[in-house]
């Protein structure tokens, strides 16, 4: 996993992280026109308002009214009347255009947002699934997930923000202030004193509030996790009748939850009255100031609730603040690991003057393959064979000695340190990695399957392929009868929200799916190990009829599916220490030898041959601990037991 | 802006009023973010496609009450309080009134006996000075209205998730048969979150927001009866307005989340996938997909803004509505002398201040309605959890079952999981003390059905199971389940060390017990293999351990249980030859002495057992041992023949 990612500043992540803004550059200055025109209108209305209740005022010193009807009144030409009126009239207009503008705000901001969240998650998808492999051994899925959703998210949020709220709290904050300033700068100056206290008390709280989320999200994963365990692992609670057991370990967790939830609920409640009483004190200080104003008619009694407003708005924008900062916060964090997976360079990158491969038979040539997912620490050595166009070939050998790195170099998964491997006599790295791809299937260990139909995971590698073919894989792959056995056939959707399948009907299914690939080249990685052996012996049958024509790698436990093999490998920590038929490594002192006695008999049964020696003396050797230290790369990771 | 912060909590609010409450949520969201924007609220189903509302149902609402009982001194101390933060808090638009009136009025030079300016400036000291007073003492009141109404609404969250899980523990096999894991995650956590705000705030809301509109009311209506009159109308439009958007929103966030939830599973299939998805070349075809999800999603999320966005300005109408009627009208009464001219100005001007107070409970009492509907629903689903009863339980005269030899005995069982389908006809066998039984046969046989009645996971409709001649129906499940072990192919671990797990089973052993277990078994040299031997923490699910690996740790953990009868369902999946071997071998030593039962998969296995029952269509077809069956030339030896000729490389 190559990436400068790491060495990247701070202030360059920054900037890295507005380029986002790119591609939404029209919404962004829409988004702020339409800011600058609300706060204009938001302002005025609040001077509106203020104006109305010195209407009413008006009201007051005006003439008493001839006792007409309120109708008559209103329409009528009195001078206080039309006052009101005009006020009104202006206060719903402002009430309106307020109303339109903060609905066509909120559009476009979430227009702005999920633009940007689709150009970046595109971006994000499309890097994961062009990386390589080497990438994605060394980040585990679930961040990838994560930083593909929620990271994503972080920076969003902040770049939107710093933009838009940024400017709003400007606008807002900066035009009332004027507009208390303008009215009188010493009531103003007096009643924003407290102001330094209360950013200075919400950013403490904010501070001091951080490590008690944690605290109880921590406590709640678990008592999810005690939970889901219980259930998950229903059979062990009942069967050892540790009930008893698992309730005191779920109330010993709701008692530390509890406390928990309390403590942070405290904090907000010792939080809340004094962020409060700090904002009332700057809210009374104004009263009482501008009362005096009032008192000496320097001020009206509209006012009053204008500064009063605008008090309050400035607190509401300069708390937001803290919530920028903590966006940003998140943003740093979040967008240096964006920042890796979409910077990081592609771990088998395709030659600028690269060709589709050639037409074939399909053989494999590996030329001294060295290869380790660590470069320093090699997991094949030296690896030399040559498959011809056809064949099958058999690869065996202990957990960790191998076997699937060599078939993943097949297909160019990865590019090995040392050496190199043809098809049909072309080097992989100077073909392009779609035809290497296209020519070569796979039916791995662990069958992953799509949510999707199933005639869509069978086409899966011919997306447009027509029914026919479809049902043909599947015959051939012995799956069309348990199929047509599904509620809806080959449209059944498979996954956690439809209809799951045995793992011996899953293989079956993967196997469909490599074949109707039709590829040159066919590997196998171990694709009967999660079948009892009654369908290993029908997948066995099936895979008869489709090793014809093809060369295909067979990785296998079992000897029964290796003895019709053309070739045999036998590779042991990452070399290749026997080749060749059956018949012939049968005949010779090994590795191979040993596995097959081995299956054939229980052990009991050789108490009395002379082979059990060997046997035993093989089973202290896999004691050792030196036997594990070669671990399979992440592939399928299964330490030596 | 908050709004497009994608936390599913973030609700549009109302007027002020309860704003400190928005605050203490949206300050720092308990609640962890996903999905996108998605603000409109909880969608109509929940992630399992059951409803999220329910109509308000009284027996229900009595039944959660009996768990707030305990605590209800709380409940009326807290309500108390909050009454009485309310009422303080809302004399401001009369202290807001008191100022402008004794202000104007000295300004305008109207007062009767006209004070001097300091005078003025001191009563004006005097009434900021006690609404400082009101203020202050609703802010105390008001931390302690949290401190006690959370504390209680807190400890009956607790309450009911203790029950939940407790109940849970009695539940027979069947239940967790029949019901996915994630429904009963989600009793336990969403539908009883659900019930949250209901249990915290319930009472206080209903109460404070009564009092809130009674007092708002009656001060609109003291001020003038004719003002009142002119715009209570308003209040239950405010409230359908209300009530009616979050009907859609909610509808509105069900689309939001199906569509994000697609884009999520396709995203994160396309990364689990990714060795199938590059295998396959299907980058760009996978690309144009995701594409065109994230395109729904977009359009889906900006549906939702344009629902918000018509929100806030509708009440925002309403408000005005109210306020115009208010200033016109009550113009006009002042003009025409119907209000009398001394009070007149600032009770207009306090009416206009009373009615944000008088359209905050309404708008709240719709938020709160709606939760109530969603407590509804929640609250059903775990109190008809708590109503299942279990299956199997202690008969109330069981009694413990004593120390036992191991003797096993069916006595013509037929057991169905649908009593009318049976699955085992009329199995009627014994096993001596110390005998080793193999259950052979095809998959779906009603091999793991025994294991299972011999469990007493189950009770089988006719016969008796028997051990040492005790009906396992009268003993006490405890005293049974002591003395018998099993062991699954799940090879179930539990989040915690090797050591941990291993102790799982009798906790009061020490660590040498443990390896001492370990050695016994042959098992110790295999766990100090392990990453950290056994302080290995085996991850959820056992995840970064080999299939060998957790079968060694399971073997070993029944182990140290010690039980006289063993049951073990055997791993079909194959392992390395040598691993294969050293499982073997432990298995061997943890059968040596006890009576054992096993879906036996592996020929060695099978070999090796006293007696091999084949089961076939919930019968027994055959039994007798490996070589009598043989020679029998029956269905055994069929599958025996099935078995080698799969195996036998040198017939090739």
């Amino acid at each position: 996993m190559s990436s400068d990612a790491k060495e990247i500043s701070q202030r360059q992540l920054v900037r890295w992280m507005f380029r986002f803004l790119r591609p939404v550059k029209r919404l962004v200055v829409l988004a702020c026109l339409l800011l600058v025109v609300w706060t204009g209108a938001e302002i005025t209305a609040v001077r509106v308002m203020a104006e109305a209740v010195n209407r009413i005022k008006a009201v007051d010193v005006a003439a008493m009214a001839a006792p007409e009807g309120a109708w008559a009144w209103l329409t009528g030409g009195r001078p206080e009347a039309t006052a009101l009126r005009s006020i009104v009239l202006l206060l719903g207009g402002f009430t309106l255009s307020l109303g339109v503008l903060s609905f066509l705000r909120e559009v476009t901001n979430a227009r702005l947002g999920m633009t940007m969240v689709f150009h970046i998650r595109e971006a994000v998808y499309d890097k994961l699934q062009r990386v390589g492999f080497g990438f994605h051994d060394a980040v585990s899925t679930g961040e990838l997930i994560n930083r593909s959703l929620s990271d994503l998210q972080n920076v969003r949020a902040f770049v939107q923000s710093a933009v838009l709220i940024t400017l709003e709290i400007v606008l807002i904050s900066g035009g009332y202030l004027v507009l208390l300033f303008s009215r009188s700068p010493w009531v103003a100056g007096l009643a924003l004193a407290p102001l330094p206290i209360w950013m200075w008390y919400i950013s403490r709280f904010g501070r001091r509030a951080q490590p008690t989320l944690k605290d109880v999200m921590e406590a709640g994963d678990r008592n999810i996790s005690i939970l889901t365990e219980n259930i998950a692992g229903v059979h062990v609670v009942k069967a050892f009748a540790t009930e008893r057991q698992e309730l005191q370990k779920y109330n010993a967790n709701c008692d530390a939850f509890f406390s928990k939830v309390m403590f942070r609920i405290r904090l907000f409640a010792n939080f809340m009255p004094v962020m409060r009483g700090i904002a009332s004190a700057s809210h009374l200080t104004l009263f009482m100031a501008a009362g005096i104003l009032v008192l000496k008619a320097k001020l009206t009694p509209g006012d009053i609730l204008m500064l009063g407003s605008a008090m309050g708005a400035i607190l509401g924008r300069f708390q937001q603040i803290s919530v920028i900062n903590d966006q940003y916060q998140n943003a740093v964090v979040s967008a240096r690991r964006l920042h890796e997976v979409l910077h990081a360079a592609p771990t088998v990158p395709q030659k600028p003057d690269a060709r589709p491969l050639a037409d074939g038979p399909g053989t494999v040539r590996f030329e001294n393959v060295t290869f380790g997912y660590d470069a320093a620490k090699p997991v094949l050595h030296d690896v030399t064979f040559e498959a011809p166009g056809g064949s099958v070939v058999a690869i065996v050998g202990p957990t960790g000695a191998g076997k699937t790195t060599l078939v993943s170099l097949i297909a160019r998964f990865y590019d090995p340190n040392v050496g190199r491997i043809l098809i049909d006599g072309t080097d992989l790295r100077d073909a392009t990695l779609d035809s290497v791809r296209r020519n070569v299937a796979y039916v791995f260990q662990e069958t992953f399957l799509f949510s999707d139909t199933v005639a869509a995971n069978i086409a899966y590698g011919r997306p447009v392929a027509p029914e026919d073919p479809i049902e043909g894989a599947a015959r051939l792959a012995l799956a069309h009868q348990f199929v047509r056995e599904l509620p809806e056939g080959y449209g059944t959707t498979l996954g956690e929200r439809g209809t799951t399948l045995s793992g011996g009907q899953r293989q079956r299914l993967a196997i469909a799916r490599a074949l109707l690939a039709n590829p040159r080249i066919l590997v196998l990685d171990d694709a009967t190990s999660a079948v009892d052996p009654e369908t290993e012996e029908v997948i066995r049958n099936a895979m008869r009829l489709v090793m014809q024509d093809r060369t295909v790698f067979v990785i296998a436990h079992r000897v029964s599916t290796v003895r019709n093999a053309d070739l045999v490998i036998v590779l042991e920590r990452g070399r290749i220490t026997q080749m060749g038929t059956h018949e012939e490594l049968l005949r010779q002192e090994g590795h191979y030898r040993h596995i097959v006695n081995l299956q054939l008999h229980g052990d009991q049964e050789l108490d009395d041959t002379g082979e059990d020696r060997s046997h035993l003396k093989r089973m202290r050797e896999y004691e050792e601990p030196t036997a594990s230290v070669e671990i399979e790369g992440t592939i399928h990771g299964e330490p030596l037991g | 802006m908050s709004r497009l912060d994608d936390r599913p909590d973030a609700r549009p609010q109302g007027a002020e009023g309860n704003g400190w409450r928005r605050r203490l949520a949206a300050l720092r969201p308990w609640r962890r973010r996903d999905g996108d924007v998605a603000s409109a609220g909880p969608p109509v189903l929940t992630e399992f496609g059951e409803p999220r509302y329910r109509p308000v149902d009284r027996k229900l609402i009595r039944r959660l009450l009996t768990y707030l009982r305990p605590y209800r001194r709380r409940y009326v101390l807290g309500s108390v309080l909050s009454m009485i933060m309310v009422t303080l808090e809302m004399q401001s638009p009369r202290f807001m009134g008191a100022i402008i009136n004794w202000t104007t009025n000295f300004a305008s030079g109207r007062l009767d006996p006209m004070p001097t300016e300091a005078g003025a400036i001191r009563h004006l000291a005097g009434i900021v000075g006690l609404w400082a007073l009101v203020l202050a003492t609703a802010m105390a009141f008001q931390r302690w209205t949290i401190l006690v109404l959370t504390d209680a609404g807190e400890r009956v969250q607790f309450d009911l998730r203790r029950a939940l899980f407790s109940h849970l523990q009695k539940l027979s096999m069947s239940f967790y048969d029949k019901t996915k894991l994630g429904r009963i995650i989600s009793r336990c956590t969403s539908d009883i979150n659900s019930l949250r705000e209901v249990n915290v705030w319930g009472i206080e809301t209903t109460i404070k927001n009564s009092l809130m509109l009674m007092v708002a009311g009656a001060m609109l209506l003291r001020t003038e009866p004719r003002l009142f009159l002119a715009v209570v109308w308003l209040a239950p439009i405010l409230f359908l307005l209300n009530l009616a958007y979050r009907r859609r929103a909610a509808v509105q966030y069900q689309i939001v989340r199906e569509g994000f939830t697609r884009v999520s599973t396709n995203l994160a299939e396309n990364i689990t996938g990714v060795r199938v998805v590059t295998a396959f070349s299907r980058q760009e075809w996978n690309l144009g997909v995701f594409n065109a999800l994230q395109s729904r999603n977009t359009a889906n999320n900006v549906q939702a803004a344009r629902l918000n966005g018509m929100y806030q300005p509708s009440l925002a109408f309403v408000g005005f509505t109210g306020r115009a009627i208010i200033l016109l009208y009550g113009g006009y009464l002042v003009a025409s002398g119907r209000i009398d001219r001394s009070v007149g100005v600032g009770s207009v001007v306090t009416a206009f201040l009373y009615w944000d107070w008088f359209m905050g409970p309404i708008v709240h009492f719709g938020n709160f309605y709606n939760q109530l509907l969603m407590a509804m629903a929640g609250g059903e689903r775990v109190f008809a959890l708590l109503d299942t009863q279990p299956d199997v339980s202690d008969l109330p005269d069981a009694r413990p079952l004593p120390t036992i030899r191991g003797h096993v005995r069916f006595e013509h069982v037929t057991f169905g999981y649908d009593p009318s389908r049976p699955v085992l006809h009329d199995i009627d066998f014994e096993a001596q003390a110390g005998q080793m039984v193999a259950l052979v046969g095809h998959t779906g046989g009603g091999k793991s059905s025994i294991i299972s009645l011999l469990s007493r996971f189950y009770l089988p409709q006719q016969g008796r199971v028997l051990i040492d001649g005790h009906d396992i129906r009268h003993v006490t499940a405890e005293s049974l389940h002591r003395q018998t072990g099993l062991v699954l192919q799940t090879n179930y671990l539990f989040t915690g060390t090797v050591m941990e797990n291993i102790r799982y089973t009798r906790p009061e052993a020490t660590d040498d017990d443990v390896i001492a277990a370990a050695k016994a078994l042959g098992t110790y040299e295999a766990i100090l293999e392990l990453k950290d031997g056994f302080q290995t923490d085996v991850g959820e699910r056992g995840a970064n351990m080999s299939l060998g690996q957790r079968q060694l740790i399971c073997f070993t953990r029944a182990f140290l249980a010690d039980p006289r009868i063993f049951m073990l369902d055997e791993a079909t999946s194959s392992v390395d030859t040598a691993t294969e071997q050293l499982v073997q071998r432990s298995l061997k030593r943890l059968l040596a002495g006890r009576t054992t039962f096993v879906v036996a998969h592996r020929l060695s296995t099978i070999q090796q057992a006293d007696c091999i029952l084949v089961i076939d269509q919930g019968r027994i077809l055959e039994r007798g041992t490996h070589r009598e069956l043989l020679s029998a030339g029956g269905r055994y030896a069929e599958l025996y023949h099935q078995f080698v000729m799969a195996a036998d490389v040198r017939a090739a």
